[in-house]
């Protein structure tokens, strides 16, 4: 048989199979493809200010963005958010896979119990959060206060970001946790049992072992993570901080809402969406070049 | 139940061609079986037949209707395939009636076709389960009462024995058989297995890379090999060769079938025994030429024993030995 | 030993403690903020203003969440449950729907440009509506869909995730499947309703599971499409009810609100686990 990737030709017919496909080309051609050019060709214009022309500007948009200094400090906070979210949310996942995964029994209702998060939309979550911290009404921020710490993050800075971080991590520590226990369940026993019979304890097994059998799963959680602190929090930080205080919490993908939305500022918008666009297409490759590996598994 | 007419039949994938010029007449109710070694086209010609490749050149006719281009629906055939192909999702009642259904059949002809084949396998305790609920053999017999129920002109079957263990093959191929004499209907059975073929076909065909090398009767095909490759094929074990330059006469190699051989006291050429392998009845003797060469001879399984490593002298009457040219072809 | 994963490497005794331990501070982690939604529900607001607010559920229930569901504050949040509802079974059907129908034509037909479509689709990975809200807000606007249903499902319902999974499952459906329902008479599109689409059960269930709950919890793009509160989903809906300015919001309310968003995607997973996670690993690979 030649190519495996291939079925063999099976039906016949040239008109039927476009049909077939055309919704789906029509829909992403539409939503997909359309937006995306008119992105591409609004980042090149700017509109006069009663919005009556468009005036041509080339790169002027990007070499504007470029520039601003809140743009370039919207790239650091979306840098130190999407790393922070990564990190704290694998970090509890992957504690919580590994005393899961050491259970003989208990280990699926804990599963059970763990991934409740994931059916919890973003929005909810920052409001759900939002609400323990808040500087008046708060739970947290009260029993914080008779500690003696004055949280306010409608006006530090620092604890706003924490709050998001949290927030974020909290409702991806589901999808972490049950990626990470597939792939704990997933290592021979033999494996580890042969290294406990040289004498490895658990941290050693762990560290030599079991973290890099565990590798290719983290290497594709990383890239989602990141994807998804970058674009799919959004609800987040929209509910909890509005990105801000002084945009401190400004996130690219809230940037191009802000600026497009409420500022009403199309050119520069839409130079945002390109850029995002460019960094969108860097992390799929990423993600491919993970496919490519475990293809060749 | 028609003839079947291949003629000038060939296919090309690109620039690779798979299939050279075959032709076959395949008289009404015939049983014929096509047989090679994998990759030598037989399934390639019979999926031709069968409606799902197309022919790049020549024509295929059955029932005296040319059918190259009609899809498999409408060539009156019906077809058996190596993994049974039943939907795993339908019942065995549904997988039958499938085909039916889709010809629109009215409903109580649909139940007394399906229930009539279903009684000839023997299979109505199962008519409500699915394939997964089903051993190998069943599944087979599933596989068959879905061509049956069709009524076909011809049927196709594209070695549908070969994912059964070997006790099942034996008696599922006595059933094929059977059914097949039963129904009458014109048959092309594709196997790689020689001992399907000369069991079951009232003539076989022979192919070696995109070639009928040889059609024919199974003894005729047996006894009278066209060809060095069909001598070597056919017979198990298989023909013994022998450089015709050490043995003088014309030809590039002779053959001798290994019941044809046999040790002597004075002989023709001379080696020693490796090993011995009595099966009963009979005993293969497996010797070493001093060139090399090894031979198998086939002898009565109360004639006497070489021992291990002992040299035997070996014989053959002319009469059966079969000379080949250079190029295989047998020299008359 | 029959258990697979009993063995010397597991740990007995006080260590075996530690680990459930450790999963329960997990568990209380994951909990305790949906539990103090869930009391904020049932209390009255004086009780939440007044600082710290109780830990335990108050006798409220009722009248919070009838408050929520047939009044709400710009909406009765009923009517943004049934928006919901409608968007995330929509954008769930519709996903599948043209996935299916745009795989069965690429893995089962050879036309003209099925490579080139084939990668148009495989972009869209790409693309989040994120990425290209505003354009995208014009197209739908042009289009007439502010404050539509179809406005909030169409422009979500491509997707390449979808369109490549069940191409995946296709090409393990063995060929000779299709070529016996060929032999048996079986046009295109009787071969996908017969045979196909039965075969794709378990892979539609398990994938309606994830777009449903994609669906529910979209966010940003009801934000933009309804104006109308009336047209609110429930999740984007949760941030209209909080006053702009000084006053103060109503929590008991706000917090219902947020607690039955949560409930139908709580439900659809925790029910259909088996299939979420199957679905999960799936849209992944």
């Amino acid at each position: 048989m030649k190519g495996h990737m291939e079925k063999r030709v099976i039906f016949k017919g040239k008109w039927l199979p476009l049909l077939l496909i055309l919704p789906q080309l029509a829909v992403t051609a539409v939503f997909f493809f359309y937006p995306a050019g008119e992105a591409i060709w609004q980042s090149l214009f700017i509109p006069d200010p009663f919005g009556l022309s468009m005036q041509y500007v080339g790169l002027g948009n990007f070499e504007y963005l470029l520039n601003d200094p809140y743009y370039r400090a919207s790239f650091v906070t979306t840098a130190v958010f999407s790393v922070l979210v990564t990190l704290v949310s694998m970090g509890v996942a992957l504690f919580l896979a590994v005393l899961a995964d050491r259970l003989i029994k208990g280990s699926g209702t804990y599963r059970t119990l763990l991934i409740w998060p994931y059916a919890v939309a973003p929005a909810v979550a920052g409001v759900l959060w939002m609400f323990m911290f808040n500087t008046r009404v708060g739970v947290i921020t009260w029993y914080l206060g008779q500690l003696g710490y004055d949280w306010n993050h409608v006006l530090n800075g620092t604890e706003a970001m924490g709050l998001v971080v949290i927030a974020s991590a909290w409702g991806r520590i589901s999808y972490n946790f049950l990626f990470f226990l597939a792939g704990l369940q997933s290592i021979p026993r033999s494996v580890i049992e042969a290294a406990a019979i040289d004498g490895a304890g658990f941290w050693t097994r762990f560290r030599t072992i079991v973290f890099p059998l565990l590798s290719p799963t983290t290497f594709f959680l990383m890239v989602v993570n990141i994807v998804y602190a970058f674009f799919e929090t959004f609800g987040v930080i929209h509910t909890i901080t509005a990105g801000g205080p002084q945009q401190s919490t400004t996130i690219l993908v809230y940037k191009v809402y802000a600026d497009g939305f409420v500022g009403q500022d199309l050119g520069s918008s839409a130079a945002q969406s390109v850029v995002l666009l460019v960094v969108v297409g860097l992390l799929t490759v990423a993600q491919f070049k993970f496919i490519e590996r475990k293809v060749h598994y | 139940m028609a003839p079947l007419t291949l003629s000038s039949v060939r296919k090309r994938f690109g620039d690779t061609q798979v299939i050279h010029s075959v032709d076959i007449d395949v008289a009404d109710g015939e049983f014929i079986v096509i047989v090679g070694p994998s990759g030598c086209g037989k399934s390639t010609l019979l999926r031709m037949v069968a409606g799902l490749e197309g022919v790049s050149d020549g024509e295929i006719s059955i029932g005296g209707k040319r059918v190259n281009d009609a899809e498999p629906m409408e060539r009156d055939i019906a077809m058996v395939f190596q993994n049974y192909a039943l939907y795993p999702h339908m019942t065995v009642f549904d997988n039958m009636a499938y085909g039916l259904k889709i010809a629109k059949t009215p409903k109580p002809e649909i139940e007394a076709r399906v229930a009539k084949a279903a009684r000839l396998l023997q299979l109505e305790p199962y008519l409500k389960r699915r394939p997964r609920e089903l051993s190998g053999g069943q599944r087979q017999r599933v596989a068959m009462g879905r061509a049956i129920v069709r009524r076909p002109s011809v049927f196709l079957f594209d070695e549908p024995l070969s994912n059964l263990d070997a006790k099942l093959r034996v008696q599922m191929r006595l059933e094929i058989k059977q059914l097949q004499r039963k129904l009458g209907v014109t048959s092309l059975y594709v196997t790689h297995d020689q001992v399907e073929a000369m069991t079951l076909a009232d003539r076989m065909i022979v192919m070696n890379a995109g070639r009928a090398e040889q059609i024919g009767a199974p003894l005729e095909v047996y006894a009278d090999p066209e060809t060095e490759f069909v001598a070597g094929f056919i017979g198990s074990p298989p023909t013994n060769f022998i450089d015709a330059a050490g043995l003088g006469g014309p030809g590039a190699r002779v053959g001798i079938r290994p019941e044809h051989m046999r040790m002597a006291d004075t002989g023709r050429l001379s080696g020693h025994a490796v090993s011995v392998e009595p099966l009963g009845a009979e005993t293969l003797v497996h010797v070493m030429l001093e060139d090399g060469t090894a031979l198998t001879l086939r002898q009565d399984g109360a004639a006497p024993l070489p021992g291990i490593g002992e040299a035997v002298t070996l014989d053959w009457d002319a009469a059966s030995e079969m000379r080949f040219d250079a190029e295989g072809r047998r020299m008359r | 030993m029959s258990d697979p994963h009993a063995g010397m490497v597991e740990k007995r005794g006080p260590s075996r403690w530690l680990t459930h331990a450790g999963l329960i501070l997990g568990v209380l982690f994951i909990f305790f903020p949906i539990w103090l939604a869930f009391v904020a529900s049932t209390v009255s607001q004086p009780e939440i203003v007044r600082p710290p607010m109780p830990l335990l559920p108050g006798d409220r229930f009722f009248e919070n969440y009838r408050d929520a569901l047939l009044s709400g504050v710009n909406a009765p949040v009923a009517r943004m449950l049934m928006n919901s509802a409608v968007m995330a079974v929509g954008i769930a059907l519709g996903k599948i729907a043209i996935s299916l129908l745009s795989a069965f034509a690429i893995v089962y037909f050879r036309f003209p440009l099925r490579k080139l479509f084939f990668w148009l689709i495989f972009m869209t990975l790409m693309l989040p509506v994120e990425v290209r809200i505003v354009p995208t807000y014009e197209v739908a606007a042009n289009f007439g869909m502010l404050n539509s249903y179809g406005g909030l499902i169409l422009p979500l319902v491509a997707s390449a995730t979808a369109t490549f999974l069940f191409r995946q499952f296709f090409m393990t459906v063995p060929d000779e499947l299709a070529e016996a329902a060929r032999v048996d008479g079986a046009r295109p599109m009787r071969f996908f309703v017969d045979i196909l689409l039965p075969m794709s059960r378990t892979n539609i269930a398990a994938l309606f599971v994830i777009l449903f709950i994609y669906g529910w919890n979209q966010y940003l793009w009801p934000l933009l499409i309804t104006t109308d509160p009336e047209m609110n989903t429930i999740v984007m809906g949760i941030k209209q009810m909080f006053p702009s300015g000084d006053d103060i919001a109503d929590w008991p309310v706000i917090m219902a609100t947020s607690i039955l968003a949560m409930i139908p995607p709580v439900i659809v997973v925790i029910s259909m686990q088996k299939l979420f996670i199957r679905g999960l690993v799936d849209s992944e690979k």
